[in-house]
């Protein structure tokens, strides 16, 4: 809604490694989710490229959701949303944050398309797999075997349309 | 892997005395399940059964349930207890509502008969589809096995590590139950998680343990195949 | 991207998996029995039912999101109308009207005249002081808590009580502006 493709900040970060030539299925290099506090609740990599440990995948996350309540506060009109899209030379980031103030975002190979409608299916499954699960505790890190059995799905989905192009 | 059918028959025949001596309790202070067709609140004749609801607002509401009963338990063996008694109470109704409805107040009377009629009529109202298998256990003369790839009730649920074996299908065995007992066929009803080869997620089994006195009362059986 | 609009409540329940609301209507007669033969008393049932709702609450109004494509609200009038027609309709399959706004438009009522929870329920005399849909009042408290509404529901009619339809009251307190998790008082 806010920074679109023109406004968007490319950063050059080297978080992670152009690595995508050795690798060139993994679109998507990895998937985070950051509850309303900042904390990371869920973090996966897809392929070797930009693995991070727990502790980097940790303060990413708590860096994102800082830039993302700047980007809302650097908005010269109200109602800004955040950043939905962050280029960078190395890679895309798009992110999705609920009403409820939960981020998904994704770090993919630059240029990804149909990550919006990626974000929107995970959400979904969050719904599903995660948030009517009475063994889920709210706000706490998700560790729900039916999740990742459906993310992996979806995702491998998403790969399979990228080989089509 | 019957972990709980292996507990002395007789212990268990006490525990299910004793919850339906709670069961009656509650049905003296709160009329679930009768059918008020006189009164002034439901002068539509009882719904054909058609009506529906999302599955998400049944799975809220049963996760619900179970996050409730988790803070009412010290143990996984009492939190099975208390969703078996949870769904007992459903069975029971289930079992009266299907007899006005369906069978004209009939209620059957032969066991393969009323293990039939749970494999199909019941879950095809309660899940919206026939159980996948109905089986006679092989080891067993008195054990009878409803087979479900996916219970509709676990259809969102991941058990996590530490609660092991752990199923919430012990709320479907506990319809199973009480479906059974108001039938006039008591039976010990468990639900176990069955690993299926060449499937990422087990299947749920729900294992029918009658008591004796059925099993003499109807010692011609004949092998079932469904 | 193209905006997407929200959805009616009618096309998402003809969209989504349903289940026969029997199944639905005798687990949480179930679920009350199991309260009572708890609690024992009615007052702490209704609390117990009330928090239970809060609970499914603040975890369904995410899949109400996603579902939806409903964005935020411009007013808690236009919350109120959403609540009713798309809320009720796309998890329980039954429309609500809204009605009676005060004048500063902050309190309303839901009004519902299907209500798929009290299918075969009487109240016995003992249960009296019960408000057997509890469940209902805390499921909306605690799905507009968590987009920032702090409310009060509470029931006005009753079927199950004499009266002539399901009434809730849902009035609003105080609307947290969307805030920043960084303040200077903290």
């Amino acid at each position: 809604m806010c920074m679109s493709h023109q406004d968007s900040i490319a950063l050059k970060l080297s978080l992670i490694d152009s690595e995508k030539k050795r690798f060139p299925m993994a679109a998507i290099y990895s998937l985070y989710i950051i509850n309303k506090s900042g904390g990371l609740i869920f973090y996966k990599d897809y392929g070797s490229a930009g693995r991070m440990d727990t502790n980097d995948s940790l303060r990413v996350a708590s860096l994102w959701h800082s830039m993302h309540v700047i980007s809302q506060q650097l908005s010269p009109t109200t109602g800004c949303s955040g950043i939905e899209l962050l280029e960078a030379d190395t890679f895309d980031l798009h992110c999705f944050q609920s009403l409820t103030g939960t981020k998904f975002f994704v770090v993919c190979e630059p240029g990804t398309q149909h990550m919006e409608s990626l974000l929107k299916d995970i959400y979904e499954l969050y719904t599903d797999y995660v948030l009517k699960n009475p063994f889920y505790e709210m706000e706490m890190p998700i560790r729900c075997e039916l999740f990742d059995i459906n993310l992996s799905q979806a995702v491998q989905k998403d790969r399979v349309a990228m080989l089509g192009r | 892997m019957f972990l709980r059918s292996s507990r002395p028959y007789s212990e268990k025949r006490q525990a299910n005395k004793g919850s339906s001596k709670r069961k009656s309790r509650g049905e003296n202070m709160i009329g679930v399940g009768k059918i008020k067709q006189y009164s002034n609140v439901l002068d539509k004749p009882l719904s054909k059964g058609k009506q529906e609801v999302s599955l998400s607002a049944f799975a809220f509401l049963f996760s619900e349930l179970v996050q409730y009963n988790q803070t009412q338990v010290d143990n996984i063996a009492e939190l099975e207890r208390r969703l078996e008694d949870a769904g007992y109470a459903v069975g029971a109704r289930v079992l009266e509502l299907l007899c006005h409805r369906d069978k004209g107040n009939r209620r059957e009377t032969r066991l393969l008969g009323i293990l039939s009629f749970v494999h199909s009529t019941v879950w095809k109202v309660l899940f919206g589809k026939v159980a996948d298998s109905l089986e006679k256990g092989t080891e067993h003369e008195d054990e009878y096995m409803i087979s479900e790839k996916e219970l509709l009730v676990n259809r969102f649920i991941s058990i996590p590590k530490d609660m092991g074996t752990f199923n919430c299908g012990a709320f479907v065995a506990g319809i199973v139950r009480g479906v059974l007992d108001s039938a006039g066929f008591p039976a010990v009803v468990t639900a176990h998680f069955v690993p299926v080869e060449g499937q990422q997620r087990p299947r749920t089994t729900i294992l029918i343990k009658f008591a004796e006195e059925v099993l003499t009362s109807f010692s011609l059986i004949v092998t079932l195949f469904l | 991207m193209a905006p997407v609009g929200p959805r009616s409540g009618d096309a998402i329940f003809a969209n989504v998996e349903r289940v026969n609301a029997e199944l639905f209507t005798l687990t949480y007669g179930a679920t009350v029995r199991q309260l009572l033969t708890d609690l024992e008393e009615v007052e702490e049932v209704n609390k117990q039912l009330d928090q239970m709702g809060y609970n499914i609450g603040i975890r369904l109004i995410d899949e109400f999101l996603a579902k939806s494509n409903v964005t935020r609200c411009v007013d808690f009038r236009e919350t109120a109308e959403v609540i009713a027609k798309v809320g009720f309709k796309m998890f329980l399959g039954v429309t609500a009207t809204v009605s009676n706004w005060d004048a500063d438009g902050t309190c309303c009522s839901i009004i519902l005249e299907d209500n798929p929870l009290v299918d075969f329920v009487e109240l016995p005399d003992t249960c009296q002081g019960l408000y057997y849909c509890n469940i209902l009042s805390g499921v909306i408290r605690g799905a507009l808590e968590m987009v920032s509404m702090k409310t009060e529901v509470t029931w006005i009619r009753d079927v199950l009580r004499g009266d002539d339809a399901y009434e809730l009251q849902v009035k609003l307190l105080k609307q947290v502006p969307e805030e920043y998790p960084y303040k200077d008082d903290e």
